[in-house]
């Protein structure tokens, strides 16, 4: 009878044991599972992503977030340095931008943005320039009477951002940053700003071509040569994120000036013409690409509207043009 | 009376002793069952996974693909290779100069082979001439221009080709021709 007892004892033991191995592996499984999903859909989030911006390269000068929408709210990290430029979706899949220059914040919580293509054109087109905000971001442009005119002319932000355009002398009004989800203010103004605000601030000084980042009370200055570069700052989250981005668009003005100054030695040889001699345009490019890897901007500048005008003289004298 | 006892108790052991042996049957019949179970579960497990991985790996396919074809079209935009007068781009418009040109760079710079990646980039001039030499900076007369090539050395990879027509712009000449760019890939 001790014996029959304990058979089915032993029976109710080993099942308890099994039921909990086999639950134990259930709910791993589960969890893997989950895990491979959210993982998954983190690829086709960053997959979508990359989809947008190629339709932006294919023809598409803008896109508002119903057209740039991702399926998901997903954690987008935007990373930069010298080598490579890469976005990061959910602190997993990870994705290179290539010869995309992106000017947008660092981070995002969000399943759309919105988004514009500009393409930079110093005389030849070097590059596309890329600007991304979230659909909830609002920009306030902010000018005075020296600086309305200009801005209300030429610092026209496309309309799937919100903008909005400020006075200064009605700032206390018209800046309604209360709520606003990351605002981000532009003083376009005769004077730098002296307001503490709690929002991205920045300051452009159009007639000499300066940038002042104002973050946690400190000032980056950077200059510009190009009004691309301006938008590019208006976008930046930060000016470290500016500053790398603006470094990889110098790298792709290299590599592109290179690639000119290989064109005109081929169109030295090619074409047999004493009027059309490419050796001093040949000279100058290579020279800019050198000027543009050591990041040397004034030069650049120089250099840049030097070979420009040596271009146009080459078309005058009925020679191919070197672009 | 003792025979019946010594009966009686021979019936009680055997009784216990067969009970004890019908509960160890059990027992091993319950393994086996919760055995075969597990087996089956594990299997059913196996398969769906292999299925999972076997849906990721075709959507990873279909997104390389769909990168392939958006480079027919993005590719030819390119300030490397797009025709241009005065900084204005032409659109699908090739330029033979910097087609050379962007062969030469892309031999040495490793920032194309990031780029690019595994693939051939081919132009072939169709109209106003055809011309199978391969062009390059010495040669005055060809029709065929090879821009970048990166082929992989293990062949594991599967091959995808496209072929677009394009406006080839000849510098030496002058001329407008119409030509076809084939780009392969490896995916």
């Amino acid at each position: 009878m001790q014996k029959r007892g304990q058979g089915v004892e032993y029976n109710w033991i080993f099942v308890l044991v099994a039921g909990v191995f086999i639950l134990a592996f259930f709910i791993m499984f589960v969890f893997k599972y989950v895990e491979l999903q959210e993982k998954k859909l983190s690829a086709q989030a960053g997959r979508a992503f990359d989809q947008a911006l190629s339709t932006l390269e294919a023809g598409e000068l803008y896109l508002d977030d119903d057209m740039f929408d991702l399926g998901l709210i997903v954690k987008i990290d935007m990373r930069c340095d010298e080598e490579e430029a890469y976005y990061l979706v959910n602190d997993y899949y990870d994705h290179k931008f290539g010869d995309i220059i992106l000017f947008s914040d660092r981070n995002y919580q969000t399943r759309s943005f919105d988004a514009w293509i500009n393409e930079w054109n110093e005389g030849f087109f070097i590059t596309n320039f890329v600007y991304l905000a979230d659909p909830n971001k609002v920009f306030y442009i902010v000018y005075d009477s020296s600086t309305a005119a200009d801005v209300l002319e030429n610092i026209d932000l496309p309309d799937v951002f919100n903008v909005k355009y400020v006075d200064y002398s009605r700032i206390n009004m018209e800046l309604d940053i209360e709520n606003k989800k990351n605002p981000k203010i532009i003083f376009i103004t005769q004077a730098a700003p002296s307001l503490n605000l709690d929002a991205q601030v920045m300051y452009i000084d159009r007639d000499n071509q300066r940038l002042v980042f104002i973050e946690d009370g400190n000032q980056y200055k950077d200059n510009y040569f190009s009004e691309a570069l301006m938008f590019g700052a208006i976008y930046s989250g930060d000016y470290s994120s500016y500053s790398c981005m603006k470094n990889r668009a110098f790298n792709r003005l290299s590599k592109v000036v290179s690639l000119y100054a290989l064109k005109a030695s081929i169109l030295n040889r090619l074409i047999i013409d004493s009027k059309c001699d490419y050796s001093q345009i040949q000279l100058s490019l290579e020279k800019l690409s050198q000027f543009a890897e050591e990041k040397d901007e004034d030069m650049v500048k120089q250099l840049n509207d030097f070979v420009v005008v040596q271009n146009k003289e080459l078309g005058g004298r009925g020679c191919a043009v070197v672009f | 009376m003792i025979l019946l006892l010594f009966r009686i108790k021979n019936w009680g052991a055997g009784a216990v002793l067969l009970s004890f042996k019908k509960g160890q049957l059990e027992t091993q019949q319950t393994i086996m069952v919760v055995f075969i179970v597990v087996l089956l579960i594990l299997l059913g497990l196996i398969l769906f996974y292999r299925y999972l991985l076997a849906d990721i790996d075709n959507q990873n396919k279909d997104y390389e693909r769909d990168k392939f074809n958006n480079l027919m079209y993005t590719f030819s935009l390119s300030p490397e290779v797009v025709c241009s007068n005065y900084g204005v781009s032409d659109v699908l418009c090739l330029d033979s100069a910097k087609m050379l040109a962007f062969n030469a760079l892309s031999l040495e710079d490793r920032y194309y082979k990031q780029q690019y990646g595994y693939r051939n980039i081919t132009v072939r001039l169709l109209y106003p001439y055809e011309n199978s030499r391969i062009c390059s900076v010495n040669s005055v007369e060809c029709g065929v221009w090879i821009l970048y090539e990166n082929i992989p050395e293990s062949y594991d990879y599967m091959k995808i080709v496209r072929k677009t027509p394009v406006s080839v712009y000849i510098n030496d000449k002058d001329q407008y021709g119409i030509g076809e760019m084939v780009i392969e890939g490896y995916i």
